[in-house]
């Protein structure tokens, strides 16, 4: 198969071409930005409201159905440790003394529900999904236990049962979207005193949440964490002091998770697209070169044996004249001995001269 | 680097030289042992640095032009304590029986000559100490032991308020004393102007101000800074009256400008007067002057304020609280324009500004951040400067303003008055108009319903404002305090109840909070901010029991 | 030759030191099976919320697929750039590379909490936003790749001729998907990591992730190539016949030639992704002497030390380099996955694998260098079939 280079370069430009025309839309290269389905739902956590009562905790084991904890939720001394997330905690309150404060300040943590969620993005069997009620689920009879949603989440929150042998579950707080679809609050809203926990539409909430740093401007660190976060969060924090005395990170950056990886995903049918036609344009033409060649090899094979031939051909010419001439040479000596033999036997008292002339 | 050795070998090798260099298994390892030591030799360079101690002592050796090591930390306390037997002399040089706080003025030599002066001072004494077996700093040639970025100390350092309670200690004091034959007080001791026909400062009686007038933060042609001045006017009479044995103010560091120096410092609770030719009560309003001089009202005015110059200045720390730049008339230099004498800042901000501690309203709202006052006014949301009510403060009506002239006299006399009219103590609402407990059961599941200690509550609140002025001032009807709780509504003694407002159902659109979250928010709110810490938030049961499981 | 003897005992007795050593291994390994799922993950690893991934994704996955990438560059460079010298590399090649992805899969199956729904991405529901679908989908179909690719040394051991030359007559199309397939799940399995730009170290982490990956499985797989005929060499010596042993010095100098080329424009590519970010301000730390370590002591030293060996045709430097390369990718990877990995937490929430993880990984590699050891005794991979000897 034999093809030029150029013929190369026009293939491979039209794989490329192709290659663009197989995504649906440059979702990588655009700006486009998601701001989340209307009307999705939110819940404000103002943090200077929180009193550390952990009766969203309590709440959430109920209504989720988990596990008695291993010290009861009213134990309050629990807090002079950092609590974590786990597999039977889906919400957790921690204790923190900002610098500059003698009072302690509260805050609640679990899944953020992000609007762009990483680990609905990172889910290769999609059993995350971001719902149009803004909660982001998880569908257990999907997950097969990669636990990629685990190192995808900037906010470290899923959890995992690894105690479990055969059915182990990815454990996150899920907005109680059950409860949610029967018109009612999730269990840790409606559970706290303080109404630190307020669940709205999320423009809503971001307008109150403006509302309340302009009244109490004294009171509020002017930022709403998860406005921008990580692309937007569903759950929005107020409070009175910096958010990373609070452990929460401030380094995140405002780029959705997706938006790092759409990239590396976009660049695959080009990858397909061009790889084909280059790769088989390469052996195409590493096959034209060993063919090529060849062919130069058998034509030098050819030239030399036809010069070799000739001369053959010539050497054996000159040889036959000079063997001509040779004999030629021999025949003329030998007539030439035999006529003077006979001139000889010609002279007197010959009598067998007429015998040589006659002879000769 | 890889090509660079390329490179090398091959041009060893053409030139024959160490047999090239790269011949032989050896260069492998000579290589691999090159590059493996790079990461070691980087490692190294991470710097650490010690943990953060706290020091009041600390003083920069700052010198101009510094370009090449980092400052000298100089820790003055620990100099001083290491040898207690050695006087200020060791160091200090004596000009007119006092001391020079300058390291025997070092700060006088230009760059090198100081750099050399300090190199061989320091370390010579050090030197010396050593010799004599004691505890040493570091010699020259430890450079880097004196020449740290990074101290790893944190400054404990805090400044020192000359209140009202150490003026007056200092113009009680017997050992202070100025001129005696020629005056009756010794503010002389201290204060003094500048004359500039005499180039030298003087004592002028009733020109006495704040130091800081004139010492300002950083030094100014040939007027020292504040820092300068203080501590060769305090530490020195200090080392002088203690040298004769008369109990005194600190002379150390720590004395003055440490936390535990500070607690030590005996403060008076009632400071008498301070006597100058302040008025008692003085009528503000930017136009009295111009209506002075035409002898005639203009046609737009604001209603004056009566303020009272006695009662604020029982309640500041100092004169400078609000005379921050001169003892000056606060209109002498924020014009109502804003010139460039006022700093820019106009009368009307100067007065008015919520964010300076220095105006009116900015003053007062910091008081109410006070535990006693915050239990309510934290509640209560930011009132754009629009809506509030000036009338408050701008209370003198025009009619009292007659008859001209308004000269400066008749002018205090008007405040005066006005000022008397107010009420000293507050009104309080009589307890039979106050219920006694409260049934709180309107959302009754969990716990039982809350018996709320109305009248205490209230008795609570009477009790901790009473003795402010402020609050007296403000608080001027009775029903006032019920606005505490009872808010967003007319002062009245017949406040709605929580629930007229706040739905059990939840917040509101408006940002009202549900009852629940309204009960908590308020009660909790106060009591954080009150600095109660009986009882707790988070003891449920110490307001309201919880409901045993069958009765549910 | 004791070493083989060591190997194949002349005597036929199966208890050599090499058979009991790994029987060991593999009994210990059953036992661990059991464990892990009779008691879940907790069981058997460190693993924890913060922690989901350990050694089991880090180097049996990672590490496993790196390394298995001899075989799309050996029928690379044999079948598409036509360099007909590196044939008798080939079917090693392949046979560790499809060993390899086996193994890959072998130790997901631990891993992964339900290895039964391992088919459910692709079959059942395409999570296409993940970049873990697209590894899924590559290494599956590449596996498939591999397999057939192999298929002919076992057609030709079990004598199934016409099967075989079907086959063989795929090898170009084979070759050329094989390539595609790599290049795509070697960069992925990079791009994995482009998720969490807050977790991974700075120095390591580059929106390039993807391409270093790709490019340092190239000469990952060209010195396992290798580093894995030099074992060969010592071990299975009987088994190889003459055009192998011919040509495996040609093998050796000219994939070290390549690699040498490949490293050091890694070194650069590297380069450029700490100017893009302006990570240089991090070499001056603790972490930026453990990146030079790995940049510097095993990719430029080595790419380096592989120029002088081709140089000098020292092939015993060489082969000696290709050991230090391949410890260099397991380097990088361990890096990538669980060192540089969560650098920000404190010391006490760091991840170390446990003993029963390093075993089982242990236990994967030994069923890996087992098979091979069947396979390559049995089966015409370090020889050619004399029935077929001539064709393709």
């Amino acid at each position: 198969m034999g093809i030029t280079r150029r013929e190369l370069l026009g293939w491979m430009a039209a794989g490329a071409g192709a290659g663009t025309f197989l995504k649906k839309n440059a979702w990588a290269a655009g700006n486009h930005h998601f701001t989340g389905y209307p009307k999705s739902a939110g819940v404000l956590h103002d943090v200077t409201r929180c009193i550390g009562c952990r009766k969203c905790e309590t709440a959430c084991n109920r209504v989720n159905e988990l596990p008695a904890p291993e010290t009861s939720f009213d134990n309050l001394d629990v807090l002079k440790d950092r609590q974590w997330l786990s597999d039977s905690r889906l919400t957790v309150v921690n204790r923190y003394f900002p610098a500059g404060t003698n009072s302690p300040v509260y805050v609640k943590t679990q899944c953020n529900h992000c609007l762009e969620p990483a680990c609905a993005s990172a889910c290769f069997v999609k059993a995350l999904k971001k719902q149009p009620t803004g909660a982001v689920t998880y569908d257990e009879s999907l997950c097969v236990g990669c636990r990629y949603c685990m190192i995808a989440c900037p906010f470290e929150v899923p959890a995992y049962e690894y105690h479990k042998p055969l059915t182990p579950r990815v454990m996150k707080c899920t907005l109680c979207q059950p409860r949610l679809e029967k018109g009612q609050l999730p269990g840790c809203v409606e559970a706290c005193p303080k109404e630190a926990l307020t669940y709205g539409r999320r423009d809503e909430l971001i307008r109150i949440a403006r509302q309340r740093i302009d009244k109490y401007p004294g009171r509020y660190i002017r930022h709403i964490y998860g406005e921008n976060e990580m692309g937007g969060t569903s759950w929005l924090y107020l409070a009175g002091h910096s958010f990373g005395a609070l452990g929460m990170r401030e380094d995140l950056g405002v780029a959705s998770a997706p938006s790092l990886t759409a990239g590396a995903l976009a660049v695959v049918p080009m990858v397909v697209s061009v790889g084909v036609v280059l790769l088989t344009g390469i052996h195409a033409i590493s096959q034209r070169k060993d063919k090529v060649a060849r062919e130069e090899q058998q034509e030098a094979v050819n030239r030399a044996r036809e010069e070799a031939e000739e001369t053959m051909a010539r050497k054996l010419a000159d040889q036959k004249r000079a063997a001509d001439k040779e004999k030629e040479a021999a025949i003329k000596r030998e007539v030439e001995k035999a006529l003077a033999e006979s001139a000889r036997e010609n002279q007197p008292g010959d009598p067998a001269g007429e015998a040589g002339g006659r002879e000769g | 680097m890889v090509p660079l050795l390329i490179w090398f070998s091959s041009w060893t090798e053409g030139k024959g030289m160490l047999n090239g260099f790269f011949r032989g298994r050896r260069k492998y390892y000579v290589v691999a042992a090159f590059f493996l030591l790079v990461p070691v030799v980087l490692a190294a360079a991470v710097s650490n640095s010690a943990s953060g101690e706290s020091r009041v002592d600390m003083l920069e050796i700052e010198l101009p032009d510094r370009t090449k090591m980092p400052a000298v930390t100089f820790l003055h306390d620990q100099h001083t304590g290491a040898m207690p037997d050695q006087g200020c002399e060791t160091c200090h040089p004596q000009e007119n029986g006092k001391y020079v706080f300058d390291y025997k003025k070092a700060g006088t030599l230009a760059y090198e000559a100081a750099t050399a002066f300090y190199h061989d001072d320091c370390a010579g004494c050090h030197r010396k100490m050593a010799s004599g077996g004691k505890e040493a700093g570091p010699r020259i040639g430890q450079c880097r032991e004196c020449h740290v970025e990074e101290t790893g100390f944190e400054s404990a350092w805090k400044p020192i308020e000359f209140d009202r309670s150490l003026h007056f200690r200092h113009v009680n004091a017997e050992a202070i004393t100025f001129k005696p034959e020629q005056y009756d007080q010794n503010c002389g001791a201290c204060h003094h102007v500048y004359d500039e026909k005499l180039e030298k400062t003087v004592y002028r009686k009733g020109e006495e101000g704040s130091c800081r007038y004139c010492h300002l933060e950083q030094k100014k042609e040939n007027t020292r800074s504040y820092r300068e001045a203080a501590h060769d006017s305090c530490v020195n009479c200090h080392k002088g009256l203690s040298a004769r044995g008369t109990k005194t103010g600190p002379v150390d560091c720590a004395g003055c400008h440490s936390a535990k120096g500070q607690a030590k410092i005996d403060t008076l609770k009632d400071v008498p007067r301070l006597k100058t030719k302040q008025p008692d009560a003085v009528l503000m309003a930017a136009w009295l002057d111009e209506a002075e001089k035409q002898d005639k009202l203009p046609d737009q005015l604001t209603f004056p304020v009566a303020f009272n110059h006695v009662g604020h200045e029982a309640a500041v720390g100092s004169c400078r609280q609000c005379h921050h730049a001169s003892m000056d008339r606060c209109d002498k230099c924020h014009t109502s324009r804003g010139d460039k004498e006022g700093g820019f800042v106009s009368l009307e901000t100067a007065m008015h500004s919520e964010k300076s501690a220095i105006g009116c309203i900015g003053c007062h709202e910091q008081v109410k951040e006070k535990a006693d006052c915050a239990g309510c006014h934290d509640q209560m949301a930011d009132k754009p400067f629009a809506d509030r009510d000036c009338r408050q403060c701008h209370a003198v009506p025009p009619e009292t303003l007659k008859p001209l002239p308004l000269d400066a006299e008749t002018r205090r006399e008007i405040a005066r008055t006005v000022v008397a009219e107010r009420r000293e103590t507050p009104e309080r609402v009589p307890d039979e108009k106050i219920p006694e407990k409260v049934k709180i059961d309107i959302m009754v599941d969990e716990y039982q319903a809350a018996e709320f200690p109305h009248r205490k509550i209230v008795h609570a609140l009477a009790e901790r404002t009473k003795e402010n002025d402020l609050a007296t001032a403000f608080h001027q009807k009775p029903e006032t305090l019920c606005m505490g709780c009872h808010h967003n509504s007319p002062a009245s003694l017949n406040p709605p109840r929580c629930a007229s407002c706040h739905k059990v159902a939840g917040p509101q659109a408006d940002g009202r909070p549900g009852l629940l979250g309204a009960y908590h928010g308020q009660c909790i709110g106060c009591h954080t901010k009150m600095n109660i810490e009986k009882p707790a938030a988070t003891d449920c049961a110490a307001c309201h029991k919880k409901r045993s499981v069958e009765t549910r | 030759m004791e070493q083989t003897q060591a190997v194949f005992p002349v005597k036929g007795s199966i208890y050599t030191p090499f058979n009991i050593i790994t029987g060991i291994i593999l009994a210990v390994g059953l036992v661990l099976t059991v464990l892990r799922f009779t008691g879940g993950l907790a069981a058997v690893t460190n693993l924890d919320h913060h922690n989901p991934w350990g050694i089991w994704i880090g180097f049996d996955l990672l590490c496993g697929v790196a390394l298995a990438a001899g075989g799309y560059t050996t029928s690379a460079a044999t079948y598409i750039f036509g360099l007909k010298r590196y044939h008798s590399a080939v079917r090693p090649a392949i046979l560790t590379a499809f060993l390899g992805y086996a193994l890959v899969v072998l130790a997901l199956h631990y891993d992964v909490g339900r290895p039964w729904r391992l088919p459910y991405p692709i079959f059942f529901s395409q999570g296409t936003s993940s970049l873990l679908f697209e590894v899924a989908l590559c290494v599956f179909l590449y596996l498939s790749v591999l397999f057939i690719e192999f298929s002919p040394a076992a057609m030709e051991w079990l004598g199934l001729r016409r099967a075989r030359q079907l086959v063989v007559r795929l090898v170009l199309a084979l070759t050329i998907f094989g390539v595609i397939l790599s290049t795509l799940h070697q960069s992925s399995l990079g791009a994995l990591y482009l998720i969490a730009p807050s977790k991974l170290h700075p120095l390591w982490y580059s929106t390039y992730l993807a391409l270093f990956f790709f490019i340092s499985s190239m000469f990952a797989g060209l010195s396992m190539v290798i580093f894995e005929s030099t074992l060969s060499h010592r071990f299975l010596h009987h088994k190889m016949d003459a055009e192998h042993l011919a040509e495996s010095d040609g093998v050796a100098l000219g994939f070290a030639k390549a690699a040498s080329f490949i490293m050091i424009g890694y070194l650069f590519i590297q380069m450029i992704g700490l100017a893009v970010d302006n990570d240089w301000g991090y070499l001056a730390t603790g972490w930026g002497a453990w990146y030079l370590l790995e940049l510097i002591g095993f990719v430029a030293l080595p790419a380096f030390v592989y120029a002088v060996g081709v140089r000098e045709k020292n092939l015993r430097l060489i082969r000696w380099t290709a050991a230090w390369t391949v410890l260099g990718i397991i380097f990088n990877r361990l890096n990538i996955s669980v060192i540089a990995f969560n650098w920000h937490l404190p010391s006490s929430m760091r991840y170390f694998p446990s003993l029963m993880e390093i075993g089982t990984t242990l236990f994967i590699v030994t069923i890996g260098v087992v098979t091979y050891r069947f396979i390559a005794t049995r089966m015409p991979i370090l020889y050619a079939h004399p029935d077929y000897h001539g064709e393709e």
